[in-house]
This record gives C-alpha cells, sequence and structure tokens, in this order.
C-alpha cells in the first residue's frame, strides 16, 4: 500500500515537473524554428501517446493511425474554410466523427490479430486516404483545400505565432498525458493490459477483451483526430501527403522508440526521432549533396529495425529497468553495510 | 469498342499483374510457412530487382546475364538481410517482427531512393514489335513476357517442390514445420533458404514489369502489399492458393478499376482484403490450421 | 441444489475426439478431482466448460441456467473463475496488479471514470487494492506483492494463479494441474489453500495427475480416458474400479 502511494507521488511529482519545464521551456527559445519543431513535437505526442495507449497496453498495432489524424485534419479544414464552422466546434466534431469510424471500422478490423490486424489497419488507412486523393469537390484531392484554414482564437487571442500556438499544443499534449496516465492506472488500464498480457486469461477473469479493444482503439483515433486539427490549425493548409503509410509508420516508429508502455514513451520516442531526423536534414545534404528529401526513411527503418532487435522494450523501458536494477543493487549495499 | 472486348481487355491486363503478385504472393507464403513471419519487406524485393536490371542494362549488359545477375544480386541482400536482422530476432513477438521487417522494407527503400533517386527508370521491351490484337483487346508483348515467365517459374517452383531435395525440405516445412524439424532438418537454414528463394521470385517479378509499369523506389510497397492480399485471399499457407489469389486479384483489381473508377485502384485490392479477412478469415481457397489454446 | 450438470459433452477437433459425450454433475461445497492419462481430454473438458470453445454437442448447466455457448467473460461473470495448465500470467504486470485483474467484474469504473478518476472512484480503487492484497495473502505472496509477476519462480507464480482467480470471488473453481511442478512444501500449501477455499464455500474442480493429493482431498473423481468417462466415484471406488487400474493407473506404472 505505501510503495502503492509512494510510486503514485512520484508518477504526480515527474508530471508536475515536466509540465513547469514545458512552460517555461518557450521562453527561452528565441529561434522560431526551434520553436516550430517543439510546437510539431507535440501534436506528434498527442498521436503517440494514443498509439500507445494502443499498442503498448492493450497490445494492438495500428498501421493506420495517420488516417485518424488526416480525418481531424480534413474534418477542421473543410469544416471551417469551406462551411466557416467555428473551429473549436469543427474540432469537437473531427473528434467524434473520428472516433465513430474508428470504433465502426474496428468491429470487424478487431476480429483479427497479428499481422493480419496490422495489414487490416493498413488497408483501412490507405482506404481512407484515397478517399482524401479522389474526393476532389471535398478535399481538393492531391493538391489539397483551395480555401485558407482559419487560425485558432480563443476571445481576441489569435495563435497565430509558433510562440502562442506552442502553449495551446502543449497544454492539449499534457492533457492528453494525464488522462493517459490515469487510465493505465485504472481498472480499464488493467484489462488493456491483461489482454496484451494473455487474451485467454484476460476473458477467464470477465474481461470483455473485444469490447476494449474497440474502446481504445476509438480513443487513440480521438486523440490522433485532435491532434491532426491542431495541425490543420497550424500549418492552415492540407493535404493528403501527410496522412499516407509513411505517416503512419513514423508514428509507429516514434512509439516504438520511446517505449511503448511507459507514459514518458511518447514523449522520447517523438523528441528522439524528430530530433535525429531534423538534425539529418541539415547534415546529410552536406554529407551526400544529391540526396533528395526523405532519406530520412533510411534511417526510420534501420532505428526501427534496431530497437526492435536490441531494446525490444524501447528506450524508456531500458531506462526505467537500468534505473530499477541500480536502487536495487544500492539497496542490497545499505543492507549489507 | 464493345463491352465484350472492353472486358477481354481488362481481363488481359488483369493477367499480366496477376502474375506478378502472384509471384510476391508465393513468397510471403514461403516464408510464411517456414518462419511464421508476414515479411512486410516481400515487395522491396520486387523493386530490387527491377533495379538492379534497369541499371545493368544501362550499362550496356546484354538482357540475360542482366537478368540472372539481378536476380542473384537480389538473393545476395535478402540472404544478408534475413542474416543480419531476422535471425536476431528469432524470439521476438509476432507484432514485433512485423515492425522489424516494415523496418526493413523501409531501410531497403529508402536505401533505393538514395541510389537511384525518384526518377522513374524504363527497361526496353525484352522483344521488340507493336500490340497484339486479340479478339478486339489489345496486349503488348511484354505483357506475354510477364504471363509466360510467370508461368514458367511457377511451372518450376512446384517441380522442384516435388523433386529436389531443398524443394522437398521447403515443402515440409510449408506442410509441418515441426514435422520436418523432427525429420533433421535445420530450421534456420530453411529459414534462409526461404527467404533467399522469395528474393528470387520477386526479383523476377520485377524485372518482367519493369519494361510495362516503370521502376521507381517506391513500388515495392503497393506491390507488396497486394502479394500479401493475395496471399491471405488464398489463404496464407496454401501456395496454389497464393497464385490464384494473385490472379484473381489481378483481374478484380482491373476491372475495378476500368469499370468504376481508376483513382480508387488501390483501394480495390484494400476494400477486398478486408472483405475476405471479416467475411472469410481462413481465406477463399484455403483455411488456417486452428491454433491451439 | 446441482452447482454444475454437464450433459453428453462432446468436442472434437478435426478427427480427433477429445472429449466424448461426458456426462457428470457437481454439487455445491465439493472437491472434485478429474483424472486420467495424458491426451485424456481433461484440460478441453475445462475449455469447454470456461467457453474457450464451443462444445460439439451437448449441454453444460450452471446453477440451473444454460451457460453451453457462452462467452469466456460471460461464464467468469456468472462466477466459474479458473486456472491454466500452460500458466497465463500477465508477465507485463506486478503481481498485486494480476489479482487486481480479477476484480475486475466486481468493479464498475469505465473508460470515463478511468480518465477522470474522482472521488467514488479512487474509492472502488482502494477497495480493489485491499481485496487483492488479502488474496495474496491468503496464498502467501504479500512480500513479492509489489514485483514484476514473471520474476516469481514456477511454484510461486501458479499460486498467484489461484490468487487471481478466487479474487472473482467465484462459486465454482477450476484448476488445471495446480500441484504439477510443485516442491512438497508448496504441494502442502495448496492444499491447505485448496481446503481454505472449500470451507469458504468454493467448489472446486480440479485436474491432478498426482494420485497421492487427488486421493487425500478429493470428495469424489471422474476418471476420463481417450475422451470417454470411464468411471466416477469416491476415492476408494476408483482405486478399486478394475477397469479404472488396467486403463490408467496401469499405464502409469509402465509411462510416465
Ligand atoms: N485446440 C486443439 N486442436 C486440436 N486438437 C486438440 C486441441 N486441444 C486438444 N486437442 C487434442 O485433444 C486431446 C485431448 O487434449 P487435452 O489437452 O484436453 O488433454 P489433457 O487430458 O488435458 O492432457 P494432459 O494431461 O496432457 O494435459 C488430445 O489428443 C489433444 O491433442
Ligand atoms: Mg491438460
Amino acid at each position: 500500500m505505501k510503495e502503492l502511494t509512494r510510486r503514485k507521488r512520484l508518477r504526480h511529482f515527474l508530471i508536475a515537473l515536466f509540465t513547469v519545464f514545458i512552460f517555461v521551456l518557450p521562453f527561452f527559445v528565441s529561434n522560431n524554428y526551434y520553436l516550430s519543431v517543439l510546437v510539431v513535437i507535440g501534436i506528434h505526442t498527442t498521436v503517440v501517446v494514443g498509439l500507445c495507449l494502443l499498442m503498448g497496453y492493450a497490445g494492438q498495432i495500428s498501421l493506420g493511425h495517420a488516417a485518424f489524424y488526416g480525418l481531424g485534419a480534413y474534418t477542421s479544414g473543410i469544416l471551417t474554410s469551406t462551411y466557416n464552422i467555428s473551429p473549436w466546434l469543427a474540432i469537437l466534431a473531427g473528434a467524434m466523427g473520428t472516433g465513430i469510424v474508428a470504433y465502426i471500422m474496428g468491429i470487424p478490423i478487431f476480429r483479427l490479430k497479428e499481422h493480419y490486424l496490422a495489414l487490416a489497419t493498413l488497408g483501412l488507412g490507405l482506404i481512407i486516404h484515397v478517399v482524401f486523393m479522389e474526393e476532389v469537390e471535398l478535399t481538393g484531392g492531391p493538391s489539397g483545400l483551395s480555401k485558407g484554414i482559419p487560425y485558432l482564437a480563443i476571445g481576441n487571442i489569435v495563435f497565430n505565432t509558433d510562440f502562442k500556438y506552442y502553449f495551446l499544443v502543449w497544454t492539449v499534449a499534457l492533457l492528453a498525458i494525464i488522462l493517459a496516465n490515469n487510465v493505465v492506472h485504472s481498472r480499464i488500464g488493467r484489462a488493456l493490459r491483461s489482454i496484451h498480457g494473455s487474451e485467454i486469461a484476460a476473458q477467464s477473469l470477465g474481461v470483455d477483451t473485444g469490447k476494449f479493444k474497440l474502446q481504445v482503439f476509438a480513443l487513440s483515433a480521438v486523440y490522433a483526430s485532435i491532434a491532426g486539427s491542431l495541425y490543420a490549425h497550424y500549418i492552415t493548409f492540407i493535404s493528403p501527403s501527410p496522412f499516407g503509410l509513411m505517416t503512419s509508420i513514423q508514428f509507429v516508429v516514434m512509439a516504438v522508440v520511446g517505449g511503448l508502455s511507459n507514459i514518458w514513451g511518447p514523449i522520447l520516442g517523438v523528441t528522439g526521432v524528430t530530433v535525429l531526423t531534423e538534425g539529418l536534414k541539415s547534415i546529410v545534404p552536406q554529407l551526400i549533396p544529391q540526396a533528395g528529401g526523405e532519406y530520412e526513411i533510411v534511417v526510420f527503418g534501420l532505428i526501427l529495425v534496431i530497437i526492435m532487435i536490441f531494446l525490444p522494450e524501447g528506450l524508456t523501458s531500458g531506462v526505467v529497468r537500468l534505473y530499477e536494477e541500480w536502487r536495487y543493487r544500492k539497496e542490497r549495499a545499505d543492507e549489507t553495510s | 469498342m464493345s463491352l465484350a472486348s472492353e472486358l477481354l481487355q481488362y481481363l488481359l491486363s488483369g493477367l499480366t499483374m496477376g502474375g506478378i503478385y502472384a509471384l510476391v504472393a508465393l513468397g510471403f507464403v514461403i516464408i510464411h510457412n517456414v518462419t511464421g513471419i508476414i515479411n512486410f519487406a516481400q515487395g522491396e524485393f520486387v523493386m530490387l530487382g527491377g533495379m538492379f536490371m534497369v541499371t545493368l542494362v544501362g550499362a550496356g549488359v546484354p538482357t540475360v546475364p542482366a537478368l540472372v545477375l539481378s536476380v542473384i544480386l537480389v538473393m545476395i541482400v535478402v540472404g544478408i538481410m534475413e542474416f543480419g536482422a531476422i535471425r536476431s530476432a528469432k524470439r521476438a513477438s509476432p507484432v514485433s517482427l512485423v515492425i522489424i521487417t516494415i523496418g526493413l522494407s523501409t531501410a531497403i527503400r529508402g536505401i533505393a531512393l538514395l541510389v537511384w533517386g525518384t526518377n522513374p527508370y524504363r527497361l526496353e521491351p525484352f522483344t521488340a514489335g507493336g500490340p497484339i490484337h486479340i479478339g478486339g483487346a489489345t496486349i503488348v508483348p511484354q505483357s506475354l513476357w510477364v504471363i509466360g515467365t510467370t508461368a514458367a517459374v511457377l511451372a518450376l517452383t512446384f517441380f522442384m517442390f516435388e523433386y529436389t531435395y531443398w524443394g522437398k525440405a521447403l515443402r515440409a516445412c510449408v506442410v509441418n514445420k515441426f514435422a520436418a524439424r523432427l525429420m533433421g532438418i535445420n530450421p534456420q537454414k530453411m529459414s534462409l533458404f526461404a527467404f533467399v528463394f522469395s528474393a528470387a521470385l520477386g526479383a523476377l517479378a520485377g524485372i518482367v514489369i519493369a519494361p510495362i509499369t516503370y521502376v521507381t523506389y517506391d513500388m515495392g510497397l503497393m506491390l507488396g502489399l497486394k502479394g500479401f492480399v493475395a496471399a491471405v485471399m488464398g489463404g496464407l499457407s496454401s501456395t496454389p492458393g497464393a497464385v490464384i489469389g494473385g490472379i484473381a486479384l489481378g483481374v478484380i483489381e482491373s476491372l475495378g478499376a476500368g469499370l468504376v473508377s481508376s483513382g480508387y485502384k488501390d483501394g480495390i485490392a484494400f476494400i477486398i482484403l478486408l472483405l475476405v479477412l471479416f467475411l472469410k478469415p481462413g481465406g477463399i481457397f484455403g483455411t488456417f490450421g486452428s491454433k491451439r489454446v | 441444489m446441482r452447482l454444475l450438470e454437464i450433459n453428453n459433452l462432446t468436442r472434437s477437433f478435426g478427427g480427433v475426439l477429445a472429449v466424448n459425450d461426458v456426462s457428470f454433475s457437481v454439487d455445491k461445497g465439493q472437491i472434485i478431482a478429474i483424472i486420467g492419462p495424458n491426451g485424456a481430454g481433461k484440460t478441453t473438458l475445462f475449455n469447454l466448460m470456461t467457453g474457450i470453445y464451443p462444445p460439439t454437442h451437448g449441454t453444460i448447466m450452471f446453477k440451473g441456467t444454460e451457460i453451453t455457448g457462452l462467452t469466456a467473460y460471460q461464464i467468469a461473470r456468472l462466477g466459474i473463475a479458473r486456472t491454466f495448465q500452460n500458466l497465463q500470467i500477465f508477465n507485463n504486470m506486478t503481481v498485486l496488479e494480476n489479482v487486481m485483474v480479477g476484480r475486475h467484474i466486481k468493479s464498475k469504473t469505465g473508460f470515463l471514470g478511468a480518465i477522470f478518476p474522482v472521488w467514488p472512484v479512487q474509492r472502488e480503487e482502494r477497495e480493489i487494492v485491499e481485496h487483492s492484497l488479502d488474496k495474496l495473502a491468503m496464498v502467501g505472496l504479500t512480500d513479492q506483492a509489489m514485483q514484476p509477476a514473471n520474476s516469481l519462480p514456477y511454484g510461486r507464480q501458479k499460486m498467484l494463479e489461484i490468487a487471481r482467480a478466487i479474487a472473482l470471488e467465484p462459486e465454482l473453481l477450476l484448476l488445471d494441474e495446480p500441484a504439477a511442478g510443485l516442491n512438497s512444501t508448496e504441494t502442502r500449501e495448496l492444499i491447505d489453500t485448496i481446503y481454505n477455499l472449500r470451507d469458504q464455500g468454493v467448489t472446486i474442480l480440479l485436474v491432478e495427475h498426482d494420485m497421492e493429493t487427488v486421493m487425500e482431498i478429493a470428495d469424489r473423481l471422474v476418471v476420463l480416458n481417450f475422451g470417454n468417462k470411464l468411471a466416477e466415484g469416491t476415492p476408494y471406488e476408483i482405486q478399486n474400479n478394475q477397469e479404472v487400474i488396467t486403463a490408467y493407473l496401469g499405464e502409469e506404472g509402465s509411462g510416465c
């Protein structure tokens, strides 16, 4: 009991510390480029937190999350630019719509397991992406929405600079993390993890595993959708290209790199991968001048392979394990002395 | 053009692509049955085959030696991949293995991008000559090459399964992995063999299709996925099923694209996939072995 | 009243009749052992009773209602819990959390409550913890509560599965070879735990190969052989049943 309270306090303390860090950080970052990278990290973190709930806790893979990200972005984009609906309402509509789509599509998809599930989610993602490309009247097709998407605003604060948007995005990302943390340490979180541990045992303890898979899939889709809406209002223009398979894979890479079953994994994974790709963007052209813009996918692929082989639990769990081993050894040393 | 000849046209182009899908699907089935892995990098083998061929021919190597050399090169690359990555991760969970092969395919595609860039490459057809007319439909000679090669390779594969030691060993693994192990077949060697053999199938597919579709660094993604769809249609563990699945997919896709909308062509394969998975999770032509609880 | 009634239960896998026309019934408060050689169909019988897969023929009645065809989680909710022959511990959780999953159906926090843990949710969470710690104490795992479950030795993991199963407060508990792999001290503890549960009113059905243990604790035995029910009766009756001796006990001597 005491140990439980201690762990809970530690978690809350870390979250509080991180929150302070996040909201102080932009005051020390004067460079606009760095700020914009931080904004993107915040947006991606929101997606990956949801994906980690699905993959790390419930143990279900999704290779189609970019499509949910896209559904959020397109709902926001279309409703605000074409129909002049309030952006906040549009975000809400996108989140609910995406959640419902994910839930309904999940009903047949989650009868599948493992690689069939991977393929089915991938297929779903591709189909939704094809719709973005083909429904020209609604989405503008491959060239994207023609009308501009408005900035978000609260009262007369318009989120039209990286600095202001940073606070909005990270408030959402932190909320995403905190709420996911609540879920993880609840009856629902345990039910999800039990599915990952042994689906048969979970069922024989009365856990309706099918229902929970659907619910967490829908929840993770809602996370992605909200992040997508934030992306749309940040860039103020959208086309299908950021919502394809590569982005889905990128989300999975970020989740896997950070470590799937730890709430800090997404931040670490997203930051690590983003810093790496941004770093490569400035280094690689100097080394290989003729390289195109997408060489980063080599690195993605290799990171994925290396992490899965050598650190299958991801960076965070690796660090946590090292820390626990250290603590254990220290306790042993204290006992003997 | 009359509806009948239009249908014939779709059928012919469907057969061409279907042959390619069949080769890729066969590779999936062989690797899956021998190792239990779904190799999402299968499509990259196709791309590599096409790219090596284009490069060699471009460097002045005659068609036949270039073809042989390309296939061998792909086999070497895949052999290294199996040795370096797949083998070290054999004990990983199925989801981890899926992620690993996705990582490998992404890396291969990226390297191809670095080496060959984003431009599509064109390969001259194997034989010159204009389109051939068959009952109101036309077909380019290269399509005949594709269909012919596919048929020949499939015949050879099944011949090998029946009459050679390695083929029989492979088939034993395909039919019953456990029994194969009892018979003293080394699973590690078989895994390497399965990957390299599937690489050859994929490379051949890439080479014969190159004059028709052009070769791009990212062609493997879709081809691989559709090959997998075909394999799933065939039940994922049946070799004839994979072939029938591939051809069926090619034809359905071609008909769908022609009759409905070509923009949704890539969507069609996945709608079929979802339908197959939901309605008949054992595949149209096969059944999955039931899993022991 | 009959707690459990199994009528003409049959299940085949392809051509194999794993369970063939088996009928028997269990009264409340009994300890019933199911014995039989390897492959006799004992685990299959458990899987049928817990809804892992449906029977090919036959019915299962629990407390007078038919449960044939219900899913595993529905059956668990009616009050049947089980352990597994091949351990199914949640390796990704601590010992305590494993048992806490066992409280799933006795608690009701939903997704909304999980996302926003208001006071009643926290109170329920505390109840879950207390209850689970009680169950861990019953099997002597209190000190290991915060350890990762997979760090426990095999015998302890088996006790953990029992703790997790009884966290459901089941009326009927199915134990699939609970003593296999336990040393003699652990077996003793297991037997005490089983008696303890029986005294609390839990009816217990167990599969066991260790004849000494079985004959000691079981009120009645059901003997399976090649999917068929060979005999049923008290330990004394079974020990003196000629058919059982030739089919099963004889084989035991020569085989394993
Ligand atoms: N899922 C399944 N698919 C195919 N055959 C099965 C399956 N489950 C069990 N069998 C077969 O049914 C028969 C009974 O198996 P079961 O596991 O019920 O035996 P058991 O009595 O529990 O044996 P043991 O003492 O070894 O645990 C065996 O022949 C087994 O091979
Ligand atoms: Mg058994």
